[in-house]
């Protein structure tokens, strides 16, 4: 069976006056029907961009130029504005970090959930608004809130309501960018044990895309780390945990705070990523990583399986 | 009744920096109701003591009041009722010399980096900024020598970046930054507030172990605000949980992550994915709602209406903060 997503070698590039801006340098990666893929990595690495060049909502001076997006069937990069309006929903729909960006202040909730419907399917108001307030309650918001302004709800219930608008036309795939970042710890939990939940009844598949590889745990079934525009490694989310390979990927891993270790130096990857502008030869990484060598500054170190479905870019690894 | 119960932990303990006694900040809310005055309990009969060198973490979600409690210690924020003691004198009672020493001594690092620096002014600016309202150093090249130093302690480096703006950094460069002007005046305490929940996974932990070195360094006091149980958890010798301004349960971290009696810090404990262990602690909880406002809170225990194990005097009586361990005070009538 084809996979819900499958982008190749996607490339963007921001063209400012400090010159071109490798946001996305050449990734590939997919995600299969049902399964749930977390791209995860610093700000500024490019994974936000990857989210918005799937739904080719790159903006100048930004441009994707190169690469190509292939999605339930179709050639992202191909469609033209009609079909890429259904596309955005239908297909592909997305939850962004901020819920209030994405609601209208002056409509009420179950309205612009039925908007969302209505431009899109043949429906009447009345089955548009059925459906709005049937997809509420599935995400929790009960019929006496469903008329509520966006203004009246929490930052969890706007979160909710976000995930019941994504899910309106029955998408294949959901996007979700750092979705419960701006949540406080408890509301995080629940809108993630949400969006599982979704996954199961909806059969969704899932590009999860977070700074916090611990929201993953649980959650991914694979796990692609992003860094400076390149994928660094990918692996199914247990052998990620367990055996990261790439010396980034091991850093991340090691700096996430559990509640086992305390008192001593939390461990924490030196330096900050470098500057995309800069024409970098090698390894974006070498001048944060503890096990660099000569070769490190003169090749690209490519992606390469070195156990089964587990895929490394670093010269020590790959060249063992 | 809350009250004299809750000055009993202040009372153990004779070394302490901070008391603070039945602290209450309310405000009035807006409401659409032109002539029906509402009030925000934000803060609402809190009494706990912070000791000389410790780091008292103080733990809650958005609107549990916690920001309040550090406002109000920083005399930003006016309190309704009670009091703030500093090695026995009321805060509230400086004037003039005093509360410029006050000012001096307290310093607050802010969740925001990109809010809290001002985008006019260039790092040597915000850094020296304190230091000419205090009239701390003598001319220009104290003061640029002093935030050299300043910089290369929070472990930037200041030829790079001592002239450039706040745009110019990264988030973890202006928490830095944020937390070299709070040091600029040699202060004995500083209010944290959420200083790494806006940061990257990534450099949370290099600012934490920073700020841990700061405080061996100088001797310092921190009152470290987080809604983040693992920041809390590295970082501080108590633990104080608080929810819609009031205190549920408080003990040293050892204690407290050993054992929380109290149901809503077993919910904020159990939020967290283990990546140690399999076991699905959330599952458990299933779906509890969230926070509710504190225009209005809820009779009786205030996390009632949440609570699993809720029992019947729940909805009428506010629980009492008392002892169940050595040290390990809880605000609840059935403790797990």
């Amino acid at each position: 069976m084809n996979p819900a997503l499958r982008v190749t070698d996607l490339r963007v590039s921001f063209f400012t006056r400090r010159g071109e801006v490798k946001a996305v340098d050449g990734i590939s990666f997919e995600v299969g029907r049902g399964e749930v893929v977390g791209l995860a990595g610093e700000s500024g690495c490019g994974k936000s961009t990857t989210a918005y060049a799937i739904l080719r909502l790159v903006k100048p001076p930004g441009r994707i130029i190169g690469g190509s997006i292939y999605c339930d069937g179709a050639e992202v990069l191909d469609l033209d504005e009609r079909e890429l309006r259904s596309f955005r929903w239908k297909k592909v729909s997305m939850i962004f970090q901020s819920a209030m960006n994405s609601l209208n202040p002056v409509h009420r909730i179950r309205d612009q959930i039925a908007e969302a419907v209505i431009v899109h399917e043949r429906v009447s108001r009345q089955e548009a608004l059925a459906r709005a307030e049937e997809l509420l309650s599935l995400v929790g918001i009960s019929r006496s809130r469903a008329t509520d302004y966006p203004h009246q709800f929490s930052g969890g219930m706007r979160q909710r309501a976000v995930i019941a608008m994504a899910l309106a036309l029955s998408p294949t795939l959901l996007i979700a960018d750092e979705p419960t970042t701006a949540l406080d710890v408890v509301v995080e939990r629940q809108v993630l044990e949400l969006l599982k939940d979704m996954k199961r009844r909806f059969d969704l598949s899932v590009l999860f895309i977070t700074h916090d590889l611990s929201t993953l745990a649980e959650f991914s079934n694979r796990i692609a780390i992003m860094y400076a525009g390149k994928l660094a490694e990918t692996a199914g989310t247990k052998q990620l945990f367990s055996n990261p390979l790439h010396p980034y990927t091991s850093g991340l891993v090691r700096s996430l705070m559990g509640l086992a270790e305390r008192g001593g130096k939390l461990w924490s990857i030196p330096g900050s990523p470098p500057d995309l502008a800069a024409e970098i030869e090698g390894c974006k990484f070498r001048d944060r990583c503890p096990v660099a060598t000569e070769v490190c500054s003169k090749q690209v170190p490519e992606l390469l399986e070195v156990e089964q479905e587990h895929y490394v870019a670093c010269h020590n690894v790959t060249d063992r | 009744m809350t009250s004299d119960q809750d000055v009993e932990v202040v009372k153990q303990g004779g070394n302490q920096m901070f008391e603070i006694r039945n602290l209450k900040v309310h405000f009035p809310a807006q409401s659409a109701e032109l002539f029906r005055r509402r009030i925000v309990r934000a803060v609402d009969g809190v009494s706990f003591s912070i000791g000389h060198g410790e780091v008292l973490g103080l733990v809650g979600e958005s609107g549990s009041g916690k920001t309040t409690v550090g406002r109000a210690i920083a005399r930003l924020t006016p309190p309704t009722e009670g009091s703030i003691l500093l090695e026995g004198s009321d805060i509230a009672s400086f004037r003039g010399s005093e509360l410029k020493a006050y000012r001096r001594a307290v310093q607050m690092i802010f969740q925001d980096p990109y809010e809290s620096l001002n985008p006019r002014l260039t790092v040597f600016s915000t850094i020296a900024f304190p230091m000419r309202i205090q009239g701390t150093a003598r001319d220009e090249d104290e003061m640029r020598e002093r935030c050299i130093n300043l910089l290369t302690r929070v472990g930037l480096r200041h030829a790079d970046i001592i002239d450039n703006y706040p745009h110019e950094l990264s988030g973890g460069e202006r928490q830095r930054v944020s937390i070299a002007r709070a040091l600029a005046l040699h202060p004995r305490f500083i209010i944290a507030d959420e200083p790494v929940s806006m940061l990257d996974i990534s450099i949370r932990s290099s600012v934490l172990n920073l700020l841990t070195e700061l405080k061996e360094q100088y001797g310092l006091t921190y009152l470290l605000i987080a809604h983040d149980l693992r920041v809390a958890y590295y970082m501080s010798d108590r633990i104080m949980v608080i929810y819609l301004g009031k205190i549920m349960e408080t003990a040293s971290t050892e204690n407290f992550m050993r054992h929380q009696f109290h149901p809503y810090s077993r919910l904020l404990f159990s939020a967290f994915a283990d990546l140690s262990s399999t076991e699905l602690r959330w599952e458990k909880w299933g779906t509890t709602g969230e926070i509710p406002s504190a225009i209005d809170p809820p009779r009786g225990c205030r996390f009632h209406p949440r609570c699993p194990f809720r029992v019947d005097r729940c909805d009428k009586d506010p629980p009492p903060l008392s002892e169940l361990e050595v040290g390990h005070y809880v605000a609840c009538f059935n403790p797990q």
